[in-house]
């Protein structure tokens, strides 16, 4: 398998694993909400990233640390051959450090034991629970004054970069701003310069490099 | 209630172990992964204690009159044609036995062994002697085997020997695995029967009303009872309707399958049901009354239930009513590898609720 399996929606994971000859999964990478998880997949495609075997989902938008450590928790048990286990989180209203904190304290609260800790940066973590890595990236670029961080700040960033119009002080967050340019995510990053995309997701890419660095 | 569960050379199982039963045990997996083998395994177990299954559904062969009911029934039910005792063992390897080893919520485990020429399997006891039970409603008899042919006595067994396997409640440990039923949908095809074995005991607690309840309630039948009318010189069971009749043969197979379920459900106590597949035939709104009524009826009657499926929506409805119902319920994802081995994962309501938030389908995990 070359490309990210995408679970969501349900109707075409459900046909593309069930008519594979061949497929397994050596990393899923879990996200907060579907344009997340569209925009990694664009990314990846756009940059040539190859993530082999990576499974791509989210979490339906829900920002809950419990119910995100649920997901992983689930994921850890049923799973015998995944290696890692990608999980990408809005900084929201906190910093980054904190909002790792309280993730790592939801995960502990349902008992899972963290073997292993780095700090890859101030917004990339690396956890080992049991046999699989948990490469964290706590989203948002923290450099706007947002009310709340977000996945969606590395967007209205590469607009920026890609000297779209917009006026920054009349929104509070960059989802916000997305809604209101009804922008086309995939057009956005397929007709961005590299270089754009490579200071705009810099946090993003390292979590990426993270996951491949461990496939192997 | 059965805790854990060891097979060894049985079927296409070389070596496996299902450690954490619940009262609902389902068992997912690819075709080929030992779901149905499983089930299999424990119905074996169970001849060890009880020989004879009058229930299933044997079809007179030559092994009919060399083995006992269960062990006819387990080398006949996936060949109609063609069947052959040497299926029964891993590599049809008959020189080595069959071991199934069985251990109860209280902690004590005991084996049983099939060898390939025996009627029965037996109970192997601390000493290395071979124990051949069976159940009467008399009590629990040793059967002593003569070499010549199927000439069998019975003697009541010594108490401290059961004792000694199965703890002091072994009573009620025998009844537990003898009573076994085992339902697939080969059942469904021997509708008269079940309904002979059971019928007279369904009127005379007036269960009928139970069953008359879950084919208007699951399948639109508008029936107001069961009776039996005159046809052909006999007396069929019927469905009665406010203007006309039907004939519970002329039936669809998921409303007779459910029927034979129900039945079952509602005369067995403290014993194990095994099912295969019992998603055969049925819509999910019949699939989902069904099993609304039979979780209900393990519940009261004590039952523990082993289910084999492919069935994502009777996953997600046994989930649902496991949850409103505070029933215990373990999902085992099966394989077997090219050595025979099974491995298996266990997950549990949250962990299934989980997956499907994140549309992982569980009868896909063997991806991840």
């Amino acid at each position: 398998m070359t490309s990210l399996l995408q679970f969501k929606p349900r109707e075409n994971s459900f046909i593309k694993i069930a008519r594979a000859v061949d497929i397994y999964l050596k990393t899923i990478i879990l996200c907060e909400g579907s344009r997340d998880a569209e925009v990694i997949k664009v990314l990846c495609k756009k940059l040539g990233i190859n993530l082999r075997n990576t499974g791509i989902t989210d979490c339906g938008g829900i920002k809950e640390l419990t119910r995100i450590a649920r997901y992983i928790i689930a994921i850890s048990r049923v799973s015998y051959r995944l290696k890692t286990v990608g999980v990408l989180i809005d900084t929201d209203k906190d910093q980054p450090d904190k909002r790792f904190r309280d993730f790592k304290n939801a995960l502990l609260a349902r008992k899972i034991e963290i073997t292993q800790e780095y700090k890859l940066n101030n917004q990339n973590f690396l956890l080992q629970v049991g046999n699989i890595k948990l490469v964290v990236h706590i989203a948002g670029d923290l450099s706007f004054n947002f009310d709340s961080h977000s996945f969606d700040d590395y967007l209205v960033k590469l607009m920026i970069l890609e000297n779209y119009k917009i006026n920054i002080e009349q929104f509070r967050t960059a989802k916000q701003i997305i809604s209101h340019m009804q922008m086309n995510i995939y057009d956005l990053i397929f007709k961005a310069h590299n270089k754009n995309i490579f200071t705009a997701f810099s946090k993003t890419l390292k979590f990426l490099n993270t996951i491949k660095e461990n496939h192997r | 209630m059965l805790k854990a569960l060891g097979i060894h050379n049985f079927r296409g199982i070389k070596e496996g172990e299902i450690k954490g039963l619940s009262q609902v045990t389902v068992f997912i997996g690819k075709n080929n992964s030992g779901k149905s083998t499983i089930l299999e395994a424990l119905y074996l177990a169970s001849a060890a204690f009880n020989p004879e299954d009058h229930l299933s559904p044997i079809v007179r062969t030559t092994y009919t009159s060399k083995y006992c009911q269960k062990i006819v029934y387990l080398i006949t039910r996936r060949h109609l044609e063609n069947a052959y005792a040497e299926g029964l063992w891993y590599g049809y390897d008959i020189e080595k036995p069959i071991k199934i080893t069985l251990t109860f919520s209280d902690g004590k485990t005991f084996s049983t062994i099939y060898m390939h020429d025996h009627q029965q399997p037996y109970v192997l006891m601390n000493s290395q002697k071979r124990l051949f039970l069976q159940i009467t409603k008399k009590g629990i008899y040793k059967i002593e085997y003569s070499d010549i042919g199927s000439v069998r006595t019975a003697v009541k067994v010594d108490s401290s020997i059961l004792n000694e396997i199965l703890g002091n409640d072994y009573e009620h440990k025998v009844k537990f695995l003898s009573n076994i039923a085992f339902v697939d949908v080969l059942l469904t095809r021997y509708f008269r029967r079940i309904e002979r074995t059971f019928w007279k005991k369904i009127l005379q607690y007036r269960l009928d009303r139970f069953l008359v309840k879950l084919i208007r309630d699951g399948y639109d039948v508008n029936a107001e009872d069961l009776t039996y009318v005159p046809i052909n010189g006999g007396f069929q069971l019927v469905v009665k309707m406010p203007t006309t009749y039907v004939r519970v043969d002329d039936l669809g197979d998921g409303v007779k399958f459910s029927l034979v379920l129900a039945m079952i459900f509602l005369t067995r106590e403290n014993t194990l049901v095994l099912l295969e597949d019992p998603e055969c035939h049925q819509h999910p709104h019949g699939l989902a009354k069904t099993f609304e009524a039979l979780m209900k009826l393990a519940i009261n009657r004590k039952l523990q239930l082993f289910i084999t499926t492919h069935s994502i929506e009777l996953l997600r409805i046994i989930s649902h009513i496991a949850q409103e119902q505070n029933l215990d319920v373990s999902i085992f994802f099966l394989e077997r590898d090219e050595n025979g081995i099974l491995h298996s994962r266990r997950f549990g309501i949250d962990e299934l609720n989980a997956l499907e938030e994140l549309a992982i389908d569980a009868r896909f995990l063997y991806v991840m």
